[in-house]
């Protein structure tokens, strides 16, 4: 082991959560460098003294004397239901804001396609509905341009040097009333 | 002297006791709750809150960790709602917290004064470096169960408890001599 690991597991090691041969790896790296051992010892130090400060400073306080019985009164006091539910979220919607988000485009997403596909046989039933005696019919014809270049010398054209062509997509519609069936 | 009624919720590892509850941890969940929220009013709702909900979710107590690390975890959950309500003090009032942190007055003056300049300079950190630093120092719990208890990884922890340190580094009197090098 070397400092930068051991540095990076002092607190680890002094929990003594490490696996024993980690353990093992990082008591013996403390034997050999001083440095470290230095900053283990230094560690422990802090550790103490500031347990030790912050329990004097805290020393003077204690629990108010009536708090077992306010235990026990709000224990059967009931609590509104839709308040422990709006607190729930809210504390859902805190602590895992990227996921709320993320719940929330989902949502978003999946009543769009509810939407899409409750409005699809409406579209399809205005476009073609044979007992109303409607139809429709969509017509995709590319056009095709041929432009021509012209050679000119003087006032008289000599001859077509090059000709290029382009398409363009058009879509023809057509509605029509169908005459009624024969009897 | 009459027999005080004990209120029993059932529960997998050992029934929960109420009185055995606050008798035990009830005091040291207050200090941490104060150190955390930084007003002793507001710490003994919290800790009130901490041991009604122990009750009532008592069932999901399973037992692989200590009753006062559970405890701890419930009031560490409120403190957090209680920050996001906005009902934090302002703490740059320092006398306001300064009548929240007071000493044993027997004891020495100037480790009473560090102890109460420390005490006040945990509340100026940012809550997420105060809790790390409440929960290592004062709760004395082990890196992979302040993460648990924070929901961040053990990196995480290890990240804010070194910068914390070194903000702590800033704000308390060198006298203290507690980054002695």
């Amino acid at each position: 082991m070397n400092c930068r690991t051991f540095h990076g597991l002092l607190h680890e090691y002094l929990d003594e959560t490490l696996d024993a041969e980690l353990q093992g790896a990082a008591r013996q790296h403390l034997q050999q460098c001083n440095a470290c051992r230095n900053a283990f010892l230094r560690e422990q130090a802090f550790a103490t003294s500031m347990r030790q400060s912050l329990d004097r400073a805290t020393a003077g306080l204690s629990l108010r004397p009536g708090m077992r019985q306010d235990v026990l009164d709000a224990l059967g006091s009931k609590r509104p239901l839709l308040g422990a539910w709006r607190g729930a979220w809210q504390d859902l919607i805190a602590s895992r804001p990227a996921g709320s988000v993320a719940a929330l485009v989902g949502a978003a997403l999946v009543l769009l396609c509810i939407q899409y596909y409750r409005r699809a046989p409406n579209e399809a039933a205005r476009h073609g509905n044979a007992q109303t005696g409607h139809y429709s019919c969509v017509i995709n014809v590319p056009i095709s341009t041929r432009t021509h270049v012209f050679r000119l010398q003087g006032n008289a054209v000599v001859d077509s040097i090059a000709d290029e062509s382009s398409v363009a997509d058009a879509r023809l519609s057509e509605e029509r009333e169908q005459p009624p069936p024969r009897p | 002297m009459a027999e005080v009624p004990r209120v029993s919720v059932s529960q997998r590892p050992a029934p929960l006791d109420l009185q055995e509850l606050i008798d035990s941890h009830g005091d040291r969940l207050l200090r941490s709750a104060c150190l955390l929220c930084g007003d002793e009013t507001e710490a003994q709702d919290l800790v009130q809150e901490t041991f009604l909900q122990a009750l009532r979710s008592a069932d999901r107590f399973r037992g692989d960790s200590a009753v006062y690390t559970w405890l701890h975890g419930i009031l560490l959950n409120l403190c957090r709602r209680h920050f996001r309500k906005g009902k934090r003090l302002v703490l740059a009032e320092d006398r306001v917290l300064r009548e929240s942190f007071q000493p044993k007055p027997a004891e020495g003056l100037d480790q009473d004064f560090y102890a109460t300049s420390l005490a006040c300079a945990v509340q100026k950190l940012s809550p997420e470096h105060r809790e790390v630093i409440v929960l290592r120092y004062y709760g004395n719990l082990k890196i992979q169960e302040i993460a648990r208890q924070t929901g961040v990884s053990k990196g995480t922890v290890k990240s804010r408890l070194h910068y914390a340190v070194r903000c702590l580094e800033q704000l308390i009197p060198a006298e203290m001599n507690l980054f002695v090098s």
